[in-house]
């Protein structure tokens, strides 16, 4: 005759034996191989959710609109920079590309899709479908677009890698003007889809609507990718340093497929 | 239990664990609140079917963890410490098998869960590693609104075509 287990001890027993099996990490190749299983379903998922198009931080009419006449009336301001820009723009092509700068700046890209994001509070994070086996590391830059700077890679997996946003709380990300591009301040996430410029000497000249770039003092972040605009310069005279608040280049709500930098050298097919 | 239900129950926390781990990360407002697992664990536990209980939980957790954005939040362990909690209730005092005692289930499965990120999120700041996994309070009442509809929901679902399909068990003793 069996005698039938008290059902406290079961439910103890099955509880005690998960801590153990996170505790020694025998979970990590189950997880592991969940991933490799279910990561085409996981990227059918991301580009359903993703085509639903939520927007995480509300949608207020009435704010949109007043939005909307902000950028237009900075539209206006700028348009008689973006032509000096776009004749720069052209000239800049040309020098690329007789001095083949992309095949010697030592960088090469790997496209990846979202596939789960956590953009609430004080975190902004995506988990996108790349990882160590595609030569992935800690530190690289992730940019979308025409090269807008989003974030850095900052926990990866085989398959998988966390990128953590420019908005988070634990960002730093260190950042020069376009026009002087040297160091000259650190863009700081805040949480809330908010970043801003600190750490800018009162030295330095700082002014609405100056595009700001990465400095390129991080090991594997290049120099000169787009960050920011500059919204509203803080700080006293007799402050040491003067802060910004900082319009963002891209919805970062929004990502669906971004852009790693990766240095050419630690390309799988060079390897 | 039999190999197919094992399959099958699994499969839906696969599948249950995908929606909450991967789906609901890109959906906004209301619907980001919709975590379907701990509703259909108490579904399970109030059927008196507590192994598929572990075993839907258990399967859904580890999914969760391994598309898990930053560290890992022991989903696997919460469920499971949430179905436990459910369980020993379920069977010691909310013995009634009411509407009210399921809502009543999923609130403190749900409180289960909280707890369980609260202390990790604890246990990580002492490490000195700064995790935001405890939700604000409004997005914790409406992911408790949405547990709440849904085990409701469920029931309701379950008094209608579970017991017109599903012979009791005293019937089957007396009629053979």
């Amino acid at each position: 005759m069996t005698r039938r287990i008290p059902l406290i001890v079961t439910l103890i027993g099955a509880v005690l034996a998960v801590t153990l099996l996170y505790a020694v990490g025998a979970l990590r190749p189950i997880q592991d191989g969940l991933r490799y299983v279910l990561l085409p379903a996981a990227r059918l998922l991301s580009i359903v959710g993703s085509g639903l198009g939520f927007d995480v931080y509300g949608s207020d009419v009435g704010a949109l609109r007043s939005q909307v006449k902000d950028y237009e009336a900075r539209l206006a301001a700028i348009s008689v920079d973006y032509v000096k820009l776009r004749s720069l723009e052209e000239e800049n092509r040309l020098l690329r590309e007789t001095s083949k700068f992309l095949s010697t700046s030592g960088y090469d890209h790997v496209g990846a899709r979202v596939i789960a994001r956590n953009i609430q509070g004080k975190s902004a994070d995506i988990l996108i479908d790349r990882g160590t086996d595609d030569g992935l590391e800690k530190g690289m830059a992730v940019i979308v677009g025409d090269g807008i700077f989003v974030g850095k890679l900052t926990s990866l997996n085989r398959k998988v890698s966390t990128v953590t946003l420019i908005s988070d709380e634990q960002s730093r990300v260190a950042a020069s003007p376009l026009s002087s591009r040297h160091l000259f301040g650190l863009v700081q996430g805040m949480g809330n889809g908010v970043s801003k410029l600190t750490l800018v000497p009162q030295t330095e000249e700082l002014k609405h609507d100056d595009v700001l770039v990465t400095a390129g003092t991080e090991e594997k972040v290049p120099a000169n990718l787009a960050l920011a605009l500059v919204d509203e310069v803080e700080g006293k005279p007799t402050d040491p340093f003067k802060t910004a608040s900082l319009v963002p280049l891209a919805r970062i709500d929004q990502l669906s497929l971004v852009v790693v930098l990766r240095p050419a050298a630690l390309s799988p097919d060079k390897r | 239990m039999q190999a197919s239900k094992i399959a099958l129950v699994a499969g839906s926390g696969i599948a249950f664990g995908l929606y909450e781990g991967v789906f609901n990360t890109f959906l906004g407002g209301w619907f980001s609140w919709f975590h379907p697992v701990l509703a259909l664990t108490v579904f399970f536990v109030a059927l008196e079917r507590r192994n598929y209980a572990l075993l839907f939980c258990g399967t859904a957790g580890l999914v969760m963890d391994a598309f898990a954005i930053n560290t890992p939040t022991l989903a696997v362990w919460r469920l499971l410490l949430a179905a436990a909690a459910m369980s020993v209730v379920s069977e010691k005092v909310l013995t009634n098998r009411s509407l009210y005692s399921a809502a009543a289930l999923v609130v403190l499965g749900r409180a289960v869960d909280f707890g369980g990120l609260f202390a990790e999120e604890k246990f990580l700041a002492l490490r000195g590693i700064r995790a935001d996994l405890v939700p604000a309070w409004s997005e914790a009442l409406g992911i408790v609104a949405w547990d709440v509809v849904l085990t409701v929901g469920l029931f309701v679902f379950g008094m209608f075509i579970l017991r017109r399909y599903l012979r009791p068990r005293r019937l089957l003793n007396r009629y053979g």
